[in-house]
């Protein structure tokens, strides 16, 4: 069975370093915060946000990239969901006060 | 005095442990312990905690995706349909006042704490006949006895429009939307417990990701908050996942109830009464 099995290792990777970046940095981000550093905390806790914001979708992406070959359905899906992702992002931005 | 900061990740721990060994993930506790408990506005503790889930989704995942767990097409089709609900979530949670918010939680809590009260056993089907047309077999390794698993995926129609009300609730109120995908795929779509609470996940980190790109561009992120959810909801999350199988499920099961029912009730006073 285990042979049969699509490629994971990819994105199993990006969603590990991914939140294990992001909360590292949000992390980081906070101990300055509370060390009185606010205005490089902010900075910080902004690129954790944007790195936790990214990882989901980088792992679609490395999906994507897996399992064309083997699973195009499942690719095609993972491309579908980009786009929904896709137009949150232009909403956010196009909704910004 | 203690910073709020240091007291949201103390919550977040808390809510991220007991989440995690009740079954029902952080976000339904860290939301109501941060606006009641903690007097953060409710707009700033719903985009925090889909922060939460993000990071509890996307580290869990990566685990269950190497044990084979996950159904990859069950979960990239619903996916297509909560990302949806969570954009729709996201845009009107912007839209309305926090105490209808507060009222929306708090219905939320008391159908969640009714429903793990008098909760079902999972339904584990057997695949007969050949598959319809909307319908198909899969096949997982079960963990504990190394056989593989068959089972017959049904009514992925319904499902998917079913998951645009998960996503919808998930970017309006930040709980993720494990209360509703895990129902929906078990009992409706006839998937195996231990594939649909895997799979369910899976799906919400990207979920969140829809809603919450909305909550950061209004500028309801804020990041010290962000660092303290992420942070005691990763580490509580993988703390109750070990707790899991030592402590007595139904006792816990019954103080969420009454916790939910306590926070419900400061959540609707909150909507219709004065201290909005």
């Amino acid at each position: 069975m285990t042979s049969q099995r699509p490629p994971i290792l990819l994105t199993a990777r990006v969603l590990t370093y991914g939140s294990i970046g992001a909360a590292t940095l949000l992390g980081v981000g906070l101990l300055l915060d509370v060390a009185g550093q606010e205005s490089v905390a902010e900075m910080v806790g902004n690129i954790g946000v944007v790195v936790l914001l990214a990882t989901p979708v980088t792992g679609l992406v490395s999906t994507w990239s897996e399992l064309r070959a083997s699973r195009p359905v499942h690719a095609r899906l993972a491309v579908a969901v980009l786009l929904v992702l896709g137009l949150a992002t232009l909403i956010a931005l196009l909704a910004r006060p | 005095m203690i910073p709020l900061e240091l007291l949201a990740l103390l919550a977040a721990l808390g809510a991220g442990v007991f989440g995690a060994v009740v079954g029902i993930g952080g976000g339904i506790i860290v939301v109501p312990l941060l606006a009641v408990g903690l007097g953060v506005p409710l707009h700033n503790a719903i985009a925090v905690s889909l922060l939460g889930v993000i990071a509890v989704s996307t580290a869990a995942s990566a685990n269950y995706l190497e044990a084979g767990l996950v159904s990859r097409r069950i979960g990239l089709t619903l996916l297509v349909s909560t990302t949806l609900g969570g954009i729709i979530g996201g845009f009107v949670a912007g839209l309305i006042d926090a105490r209808v918010l507060a009222a929306l939680f708090g219905i939320v809590l008391i159908a969640v704490a009714l429903r793990m009260f008098f909760g079902r056993e999972p339904v584990e089907p057997a695949t007969v006949e050949e598959p319809g047309p909307l319908e198909f077999d899969a096949t997982y390794i079960e963990p504990r006895s190394g056989e593989e698993v068959a089972y017959r995926v049904r009514n992925f129609g319904v499902g998917s429009v079913v998951s645009v009300f998960a996503g919808v609730l998930s970017g309006l109120l930040g709980v993720g939307g494990g209360i509703i995908n895990v129902p929906t795929m078990n009992s409706l779509m006839g998937v195996p417990i231990r594939v649909v609470t895997t799979t369910s996940t899976y799906m919400l980190g990207a979920t969140a990701v829809a809603s919450a790109v909305l909550y950061f561009s209004r500028g309801e992120v804020e990041p010290a908050l962000a660092g303290a959810v992420v942070v005691g909801s990763v580490l509580g999350g993988r703390i109750g996942a070990r707790l899991q199988h030592r402590l007595p499920q139904r006792a816990l099961v019954l103080l969420f109830v009454g916790v939910a029912a306590f926070f419900a009730l400061q959540m609707l006073l909150r909507a219709f009464g004065s201290a909005a």
